[in-house]
């Protein structure tokens, strides 16, 4: 009997650390999980991550040229030209070669000194590449980073606060998303050419007024999440609980949008890039001769023979853009499906 | 002069008694205040945990451009009693009469439209949130729905530690231990610290929402419909886990909810509401032996019986409870009402004492 009674508490004991030994997995561990168990967001990633190497860690690496050094090591170049005429009933035939030397090496085809060629100035295009990224990826990033913190301060106020405040701070998103972006760029483009600001900052301050018409976007996302948030009964909970207003912000609103946040960030990281790359292609952002991949396509608009002969100077750019853009969309992606706690496990 | 001499005439004459509403309905009112103001008056009994007196919430439907009310619904309408330290009072009605504004509004999480509420001696009503701080502690709350009522980004423990830290109720170096000690007297196990809400199952998690309103020693808890959303195997363990909890530390309770058996369990007094308002209110034994109030008579006859040979007399009610917005004229309950007479159209019911800590609002009981 008093065996059996022993196994019994043995029983009760063993189921203990089974349960114990369950493996504890925090939301975050799990969003982890999901998300690398997605081909296509690992993708992304890579494709993020080497995008970043390539343009902060490659031009220390790389130093034979920079940005803005032409190599000057000079270029021949032949033009022949074959003439015929006749003289006194005979046919002569004149075949001329001129031999021009230049000062730039200019359009050289991709070799061991320039890896991907010079362009039609005579910039190394690979260096250029890298530059031209860590222009893309700073201004983006800057510009996002401000895009979320407007979009969360002001959709998080007005969707907290509510009633008069709510009301004001979504009329001037209404008035904000009314306003034709492209046109007030090409103005303030222009504005920016008349007076002499540096070309290197230009960008920079473009993407200022691009981060003042985009924020609503967040902030509406936030102010929704919010309402729906706030009516939730841990929120009242902890109205129960007499916790101070910035407490149930700060620790109990915002780790909740958190989530929609990062995707909402990710994804606009994409666009800003390319909103980036079209600026500087349409010759309103980056200015020659810095590097941009925008400006680096922008040759061929001027420069038939570039766009039919030497395709190693646009084709990198191109794929570049392509790469960054895709690349935050897969990651972004990625981290939506992982974070949504109604998919698939 | 002679015109009214002739209305008069008229008016004794008619066999049925013709009712002025308007005129009733001022009376009422003017009664009402009169009444209200003696109870103001009256001192705070310093026994009591909760003492609620003529408690009103009503929520604008309908405002002019100005900001201005022209339409309101009254969710509570005058709803007063007392609570003593150890007891429990059960709240039931129907879904929609307003029990879980009331508890709302106990706690201030709404604020009250009028009257009083007195928590220990001190009349709470008109504090702000800043002077409420200190009450947070003293009173707490429960909620129906487990699921909802936890933060799913935090930990067990982080989510019963918080209210510890924040009220300081211990040392910063002891909260672990007083939170541990916690989770063993609701019947968590200890190693569920480190787990998430969404790991738990509806009960656990409604152990976890005890635990963390206990976690600040209140002495007054609402449970708003705590075991609504459980099965019921479930809810016996989560009454009785109340049950005990309520003894060792003399919690007082307001019990909300629609089921009459749970609250006949837990229950010492018993408050019925319809439509915002009290219809009776007394000792669990006065409420469940002798109900006085049609619609308490009427709520205990839908209650299953398990015997299958006993006869039942179900009060069927007709129809459904009316809009809140634009309540009944005289006795709300009369549109529903079996035995309504033309008196209870007409003229509100007064609430009042008909044994002792017995209190009915009926006109049937008067004229008996």
């Amino acid at each position: 009997m008093e065996e059996l009674e022993m196994k019994k508490e043995e029983a009760v004991d063993a189921e203990l650390p089974l349960d114990k030994n369950v493996r504890l997995m925090s939301p975050t561990r799990m969003v982890v999980r999901r998300f690398f168990r997605s081909r296509l967001s690992i993708i992304g990633l890579i494709m993020v991550v080497s995008l970043f190497l390539f343009s902060f860690v490659g031009p220390l690496v790389y130093t034979q040229w920079g940005e803005i050094e032409l190599d000057e090591s000079g270029k021949t170049e032949y033009a022949s030209s074959v003439t015929t005429y006749t003289v006194d009933g005979e046919e002569y035939t004149v075949r001329q070669t001129t031999e021009k030397y230049l000062k730039d090496n200019f359009l050289s085809a991709p070799s061991s000194e320039h890896i991907l060629g010079t362009d039609n100035e005579g910039y190394d295009v690979f260096v250029r590449l890298m530059y031209g990224g860590r222009i893309s990826l700073i201004v983006s990033f800057i510009a996002v980073f401000l895009i979320t913190i407007l979009g969360v301060v002001l959709g998080g106020i007005a969707g907290y606060f509510g009633g008069a405040i709510d009301n004001i701070i979504m009329r001037i998103c209404d008035v904000l998303m009314c306003l034709p972006g492209v046109p007030i760029l090409l103005i303030i483009s222009t504005i920016l050419d008349a007076s002499d600001i540096d070309a290197k900052y230009r960008i920079y301050l473009l993407m200022i007024y691009l981060t003042f018409i985009s924020w609503t976007g967040t902030a509406r996302l936030v102010r929704g999440q919010i309402l729906s948030l706030r009516e939730q009964e841990y929120m009242v909970a902890a109205e129960a609980m007499g916790y101070s207003t910035s407490r149930k912000i700060f620790k109990h609103l915002v780790p909740n949008v958190m989530p929609q946040l990062i995707v909402q960030m990710t994804l606009s990281l994409g666009s800003m890039i390319l909103y980036e790359a079209t600026l500087s292609y349409l010759n309103l952002g980056v200015k020659a001769p810095y590097a941009a991949w925008g400006t680096m396509i922008n040759i061929i608009s001027t420069n038939q023979d570039v766009l039919q002969n030497h395709w190693y100077v646009w084709v990198p750019a191109g794929i570049c853009i392509v790469i960054a853009v895709l690349g935050f969309n897969f990651v972004g992606d990625g981290l939506r499906d992982a974070l949504d706690p109604k998919g698939r496990r | 002069m002679a015109e009214e001499k002739v209305l008069n005439n008229e008016a004794t004459d008619c066999s049925e008694v013709v009712y002025d509403d308007a005129l009733e309905q001022e009376k009422y009112q003017e009664k009402r205040k009169q009444q209200m103001e003696e109870d103001f008056a009256k001192p705070y009994d310093p026994q009591c945990v909760l003492e609620v007196r003529h408690l009103r919430k009503t929520f604008p439907i309908k405002k002019t451009m100005f900001g201005k009310v022209t339409k309101e619904l009254v969710a509570v309408d005058d709803i007063s009693f007392k609570l003593n330290a150890g007891e429990t009072l059960g709240i039931v009605g129907e879904s929609g009469c307003g029990k879980t504004t009331a508890g709302r509004a106990i706690l201030k999480l709404h604020q009250p439209t009028g009257g009083r509420i007195i928590f220990n001696g001190e009349d709470i009503t008109d504090y702000d949130s800043k002077q409420m701080r200190p009450f947070r502690k003293e009173m707490q709350i429960i909620f129906q729905d487990p699921y909802s009522s936890l933060p799913p980004r935090s930990t067990v423990g982080g989510i019963l530690s918080e209210p510890v830290e924040v009220h300081k109720i211990v040392p910063k170096s002891q909260i672990k231990d007083y939170v541990l000690d916690l989770m063993e007297k609701c019947g968590l196990r200890d190693y569920y610290y480190e787990r998430y809400p969404h790991e738990f199952s509806g009960g656990q998690r409604q152990r976890i929402c005890i635990a963390r309103a206990l976690a600040v020693n209140p002495k007054l808890v609402i449970c708003d419909e705590p075991v609504s959303a459980l099965d019921v195997s479930i809810q016996a363990q989560i009454i009785n886990l109340l049950k005990d909890l309520q003894r060792q530390m003399n919690l007082a309770y307001v019990f909300i909810s629609h089921d009459l058996s749970v609250v006949k369990f837990i229950s010492d007094k018993i408050g019925v509401m319809y439509l915002g308002a009290m219809m009776e209110f007394g000792t669990k034994d006065d409420i469940f032996r002798n109900p006085l109030h049609p619609y308490t008579k009427a709520l205990f006859s839908a209650v299953p019986n398990p015997d299958p040979t006993a006869k039942m007399e179900r009060i069927k009610l007709e129809g459904d409870i009316p809009s809140p917005a634009n309540p009944p004229k005289g006795c709300r309950f009369h549109t529903r009402c079996p035995y309504a007479k033309e008196i209870c159209k007409h003229i509100p019911p007064e609430y009042k004492e008909c044994e002792p800590g017995h209190f009915a609002a009926c006109h049937l009981l008067n004229q008996e």
